[in-house]
């Protein structure tokens, strides 16, 4: 098995391996359909977005059922923690292009799947990425970067559970008021960033960048923390992933 | 009163004492001692009997936007009078009567918005004026502290919501500056307004046959009118805030006259008002300018913006120039940078009024600003679509930030509009005067503890500007410079007094301080020989 044992074969967990021009066909379907019904039928980018998605699930959904039966539930884990948080990341990354490479004002700064750039998804899937993280740290993804991970995720969880709390607490109010649901509502400012609670609080006055920074800054450098410590954790113990779950003998393997 | 101040008021005349950079100009100096009073360590609020109301119950569009109020010495008794424009009735003059007690007069002046007092005619006493809600500004001449006369400023002719008195060329005589706020005009003429000449923003320069105006700006939604060196060439340039979209406008003077300039990378978005401040105390003035920016702690405040916060949201990008918060323009190198938010002072709420003075006599200026807003359309899912916020008062700790103050009970939640600060009772201490909207006008009587004084009055005798506007008085002190300016008007629709006030903590000494005073002629005087606690009248002795 060319993948086990090895501590430089994470683009190999990442691979499509023999489903490859099935995930190669359905994303470029996906493409085509999606492409067509955003710039042809007006559809929004976040509809063909989902559109893509959709149509690479399949591919994607084989994918991770062979990480699992093959490598085991760590590698699928660590699998489709990757592929999913680096969506994340693109995720923030056009936010960052469209708002200060496009000059977008914040509400068309969205990413991709705007309708979804909400505080309770958002909260919810640093839940899920902190979980993961623990589970991957139980299976062995320890050392220096695997407990960065740990430490990072779970800050970046407490600022959203932060906003959270808050978009609870200001969508109450504005019930009270007899005012409908306003977007704004969902972005504003965290613990960190331009009038966040840090700025506010004049604790320590203010740090450049991490009180000064708006919203759409402060997340991508969240996620690319997030992101850039989980590939280096993944990196560095994925021999230790692998070896904790061995996998079955399988010849397309060899 | 007027026995207090007989029998505390020394007379020294003769040119101040010499001090490093040797007086240009000989100045007679009177000194007259200012008395501590009580002191409880916060201010103590009090009803004037004035109130400004709005025509419509509850108010809609700018007629929420309330009036003004000015500060000034009306009789010459060394007392500083309180004169409260009213957007639906008449204005008001309370003639101080010292200890916080007043004499109130109606003047009968319909729908005014913004008040200075100023001695236009030069005779030592200084007048009113005022503009209006559609019309131009009105004069008001002062019969010796008696009393008021209707006149005309002859050749102004342009309706006018803010105003600016000051001497442009430091020539010695006053020019007059006004901006129009088209947005009222339209809701309040509508074709009429369409089908005319318009507005905009008026410089006019006083001539034997009456005012000549220079149209600068045919269209204006001008809250706020300052005079600044901008550029550093010793003249003064001018600035317009707008309201809304409308961008502020810069106009520097120069040889060929005034040439629109954009000197400031950022700008707030809707300007209610400006004010001259040097926060660090380095003897260089910086640019505040007022607008609305809601608090972010705390969520009962903040729910009620939230629909208006959306609109930013949709349309406010990276690049933009005007911002809705409140800017402080400092200086650089490289020209100019918004310091406000780094200091801690963009987000004050709704607000319209800000000023600076040493509130608490520790040697720098500190910051208040009133706030609220009544507005139908704008807020009416709010009870009496009223939006309640406190004013909110912030110390300046040492020029690196300021903190909030609410144990100085400043915290008044009136819908404040106009507003100015002046040692009412003599004391040494920064009073501050606020034209409420739909309740009455209040005081705030200044009872911090801390510190002491010099205040100065300065008289530029024989010319038509004798209270000397755009003259500029700097403290040097030990610990640094504190600048200040003779100015007409700032904040939102507010008169300043001619009175300068300087704090410093009363355990500094003044040995080795004094007073530099740059005249509007660029000439300077000096004076020395500072003692706490007193209030100097500086007159320069030569035209």
């Amino acid at each position: 098995m060319a993948l086990i044992g090895s501590k430089t074969k994470l683009a190999e967990l990442l691979s499509f391996r023999t489903r490859r021009d099935l995930a190669l066909l359905c994303g470029a379907v996906g493409l085509v359909l999606a492409g067509g019904a955003v710039l042809g039928a007006g559809m929004p980018v976040w509809g063909g977005t989902l559109m893509f998605l959709g149509s690479i699930a399949v591919p994607v959904g084989l994918k991770w059922w062979d990480d699992f039966t093959r490598l085991g539930a760590a590698a699928c884990v660590l699998s489709a923690l990757l592929l999913l948080q680096g969506f994340h990341f693109v995720e923030h990354g056009t936010q960052m292009v469209q708002y200060y490479l496009l000059n977008l004002p914040p509400a068309q700064s969205q990413g991709l799947i705007s309708a979804l750039n909400v505080e309770w998804v958002h909260f919810i899937w640093n839940v899920i990425v902190l979980i993961c993280t623990v589970f991957l740290l139980r299976r062995g993804m320890r050392g220096f970067w695997g407990w960065a991970l740990l430490v990072w995720t779970t800050a970046h969880t407490l600022e959203h559970l932060y906003l959270l709390v808050r978009y609870l607490e200001i969508s109450s109010e504005l019930a009270r008021l007899g005012l409908p649901a306003y977007s704004v509502a969902q972005v504003l400012p965290g613990v960190l960033g331009r009038d966040g609670w840090l700025a506010e609080s004049g604790i320590c006055g203010q740090i450049p960048g991490l009180t000064t920074l708006p919203r759409v800054a402060i997340h991508f450098g969240w996620n690319l923390g997030e992101t850039l410590l989980l590939v280096a954790a993944a990196h560095r113990n994925l021999t230790r992933l692998m070896y904790h779950f061995p996998a079955r003998e399988d010849k397309r393997y060899a | 009163m007027r026995n207090f101040l007989l029998g505390t008021t020394l007379l020294v005349l003769g040119s101040g004492v010499a001090a490093p950079g040797a007086p240009e100009v000989p100045v007679a100096v009177a000194s007259r001692r200012l008395e501590t009073t009580a002191c409880s360590g916060s201010f103590v609020a009090r009803d004037l009997p004035h109130l400004t109301s709005s025509r419509q119950q509850p108010a809609r569009g700018t007629d929420g936007d309330g009036s003004g109020l000015a500060l000034g010495d009306l009789d010459n008794d060394g007392l500083i009078d309180i004169v409260l424009a009213n957007q639906n009735g008449p204005a008001t003059i309370l003639w101080n009567q010292g200890q916080f007690q007043f004499r109130k007069q109606v003047l009968d002046d319909l729908h005014t918005r913004a008040a200075a007092i100023v001695d236009v005619d030069g005779d030592g006493w200084p007048d009113l004026t005022f503009t209006h809600n559609i019309g131009i500004p009105s004069l008001w001449y002062n019969q010796q502290g008696k009393g008021f006369i209707p006149n005309e400023l002859p050749g102004v002719r342009f309706k006018a919501y803010s105003l600016l008195w000051a001497d442009l060329q430091g020539k010695g005589r006053l020019d007059l500056v006004t901006a129009s706020y088209d947005t009222l005009l339209d809701s309040e003429l509508k074709t009429a307004f369409l089908t005319s000449e318009g507005a905009g923003v008026v410089l006019y320069r006083p001539s034997p046959q009456g005012y000549v105006p220079e149209r600068l700006a045919d269209k204006a939604q001008g809250l706020a009118i300052a005079a600044m060196d901008v550029n550093g060439d010793g003249k003064a340039d001018l600035l317009v805030g707008n309201d809304f979209e409308t961008p502020d406008m810069v106009w520097l003077q120069g040889p060929g006259g005034w040439k629109a300039a954009q000197p400031f990378p950022r700008t707030s978005k809707n300007t209610m008002g400006y004010s001259l401040v040097d926060i660090n105390n380095d003897g260089v003035p910086e640019l505040f300018s007022t607008d609305m920016k809601p608090d972010f702690r705390d969520l009962k405040t903040l729910a009620p913006w939230i629909p208006l916060m959306q609109k930013g949201y949709e349309k406010l990008t990276r690049s933009a120039v005007q911002r809705p918060e409140n800017m402080l323009q400092m200086r650089s190198d490289t020209g100019f940078y918004n310091a406000a938010y780094t200091l801690g002072i963009d987000a004050t709420g709704w607000s319209w009024s800000a000023k600076f003075a040493d509130l608490d006599n520790d040697g720098f200026a500190d910051l208040y600003a009133v706030n609220g807003m009544i507005n139908q359309d704008l807020f009416g899912y709010l009870p009496r679509a009223e939006l309640v916020e406190q004013n909110v008062v912030f110390r300046n700790v040492r020029g690196q930030r300021f903190e909030p103050r609410p144990d100085w009970n400043l915290g008044s939640v009136r819908s404040g509009r106009g507003m100015s600060m002046a040692d009412l009772d003599n004391d040494g201490r920064v009073d501050i005067v606020v034209n409420n909207l739909n309740t009455p006008a209040q005081v705030f009587q200044n009872q911090l503890c801390s510190g002491k004084a010099v205040e100065a009055e300065l008289r530029w005798a024989g010319t038509k500007n004798i209270r000397a506007l755009g003259a500029q008085a700097i403290l040097h002190t030990a610990k640094g410079q504190q600048w200040r300016e003779v100015t007409s008007t700032s904040g939102y629709l507010s008169g300043d007094a001619s009175r300068l006030h300087f704090g410093f903590p009363a355990g500094e000494s003044l040995a080795s301080a004094w007073l530099e005073v740059i005249w509007p002629d660029g000439k300077r005087s000096t004076v020395g020989n500072l003692q706490p606690q007193t209030l100097l009248t500086i007159t320069r002795q030569e035209g």
